[in-house]
């Protein structure tokens, strides 16, 4: 089984996000049906995210500086003034978090426990709220270069690795398939097989030359 | 008194057999890799017939090509006379179409002369089968025994050693060791396409009896980097239209470069057959055969540099 490499992870987290479109999310959800190690980390991200999104909020008690600075035991005049800004710091971001989060508060609690409800390995819809108050499934950071799926991308080495399952193909590609009448692509495979069948006598090659319809051995210039 | 010190003594050497397994390990193991290697061989030495069966046989039957949704069956009439080998295709479904190929040449009523420049002519019917045991590419196992076209048969697996080429299965005929039956399978194990013989008359060939198997295609010097062991052994031209056929031994595959006016990119398929053209607006490259995609590509790839 191939280990999961960061641009997978950052796929993944881009998928999560909801950051996957066209034909780069049917790729990805193609890979997820068939790497079973791609979905298990894309069921534990599903689950983080929701553990993380399920939290309570708890705002800081007001008092909750006096009292760390109560336990700290000052010894000399120094510290206690460092002890004092210190307080007054952590209580300045404990109100200032509260005033920012207090409005919504109501809203993303109830979304929280309407997401939490269901199974961890469902897709989610991502809270509107969510950005501001918690890390929407942060699994890993996506500060590298995404792969780019260009639909002109020519298909390059550098894309294939050493394994033909990394190769990533264009999803807008993949699908196309022989034109039955184009008369110009079957006839590179009746010319293919008239040269596989005389440099190897293969009998495969000429039957598949007899039985091929209309054949024609000229291909002809596209416009 | 005696018997019971037979029964004692064999008692002791039974309960020693697994302790110096057990100890050692080697003599179970060396066991093992000898009843493998045997089973290696045979499908070795199954696979080293084939050219001489072929060579010293003449036979004449039909057979069914089934590939993708599409069946065609075929008369087959092949001989060997003093070593020449003549083969006669004749559809029995669809178009009436005949080939014939004698002494190297290739004549068709309906597809005209095949050109191939670097062909090798000397290879007889299903010699790219019977150099698979040295073909580093691909790895032969012996399979079960069953009939085809009511002959026994000795089944044979040929598998890619890696996932860019397909792997085959042959059902070899167990008194000849003619290929009655080959089926291609895809990367996932499917079977993409399938030739057997329906029915077959077998008969020793007249003559003399042909010599050293014919030494496989040569390559030739490849103007592109090689891909995952595909080398060029064959190159022609139509019109402005070059034409390379590159092989492992078993699959092969054809790259076309041609001059073309167009900026155009596409993936292909037909049946067993995948393909990829590219064009960049000046060239245009097409390469298709029966491996995976991502054979096409480096094969493009490379071409392309």
């Amino acid at each position: 089984m191939k280990p999961i490499s960061e641009t997978d992870l950052e796929q993944l987290s881009a998928y999560i996000d909801g950051e996957l479109h066209g034909s780069e999310r049917r790729f990805f959800e193609k890979r997820l049906a068939a790497d079973p190690a791609l979905r298990a980390a894309c069921e534990r991200a599903w689950l983080a995210s929701t553990v993380l999104k399920a939290q309570p909020f708890r705002l800081m008690p007001e008092s909750s500086a006096a009292e760390i600075c109560a336990r700290c035991q000052p010894e000399a005049g120094g510290t206690r003034r460092w002890a004092l800004v210190a307080s007054l710091a952590v209580a300045t971001v404990a109100v200032g978090l509260g005033y920012g989060l207090w409005p919504d508060a109501p809203v993303e609690q109830a979304e929280v426990a309407a997401i939490a409800a269901k199974p961890a390995s469902r897709v989610l819809a991502k809270p509107a709220g969510a950005a501001a108050t918690v890390q929407s499934a942060p699994v890993v950071r996506r500060n590298l270069q995404r792969p780019q799926l260009a639909d002109n991308a020519a298909p390059t080495a550098a894309v294939a690795g050493d394994d033909p399952s990394s190769f990533e193909l264009n999803e807008a590609t993949r699908s196309k398939t022989w034109p039955k009448r184009d008369q110009a692509l079957d006839g590179y495979l009746v010319r293919h097989n008239q040269m596989a069948g005389s440099a190897g006598n293969d009998l495969i090659s000429y039957a598949e030359l007899l039985s091929e319809p209309e054949s024609t051995p000229e291909p002809q210039e596209r416009p | 008194m005696k018997r019971q010190a037979a029964i004692l003594a064999m008692l002791c050497t039974l309960a020693a057999l697994p302790a110096t397994a057990a100890e050692d390990g080697s003599w179970l193991q060396n066991g093992r890799d000898w009843v493998r290697q045997l089973w290696r061989d045979d499908a070795r030495q199954w696979l080293e017939r084939i050219d001489g069966a072929v060579a010293n046989h003449d036979y004449n039957g039909v057979i069914v090509f089934a590939q993708g949704d599409r069946i065609e069956s075929l008369a087959v009439d092949h001989r060997v006379r003093d070593g020449v080998e003549t083969l006669r295709l004749r559809t029995l479904s669809g178009p009436p179409r005949e080939l014939l190929k004698r002494n190297g040449k290739v004549q068709s009523d309906s597809l005209g002369d095949a050109p191939a420049a670097g062909a090798a002519s000397a290879q007889t019917t299903f010699s790219q089968f019977g150099r698979v045991a040295r073909n580093k590419w691909y790895k032969a196992e012996l399979g079960g025994q069953s009939r085809v076209a009511g002959r026994a048969v000795q089944a044979i697996d040929i598998r890619a050693v890696d996932d860019w080429r397909y792997s085959y299965r042959l059902w070899l005929d167990q008194e000849t060791a003619l290929p009655l039956k080959i089926a291609t399978l895809d990367e996932r194990g499917y079977t993409v396409e399938q030739v057997a013989f329906t029915q077959i008359k077998i008969t020793p060939s007249k003559g003399k009896p042909a010599a050293a198997p014919p030494p496989p295609p040569k390559a030739m010097d490849n103007p592109f980097k090689d891909v995952k062991g595909f080398r060029l052994v064959a190159r022609g031209r139509q019109g402005a239209s070059q034409h390379y056929l590159f092989t492992d031994g078993l699959a092969s595959v054809s790259l076309y470069v041609e001059p073309a006016a167009v900026k155009d990119k596409a993936q292909m398929r037909k049946d067993s057959v995948n393909g990829l053209m590219f064009a960049d607006g000046s060239t245009r490259y097409v390469v298709l055969g029966k491996v995976p995609v991502p054979t096409l590509e480096r094969i493009l790839a490379a071409a392309r540099r």
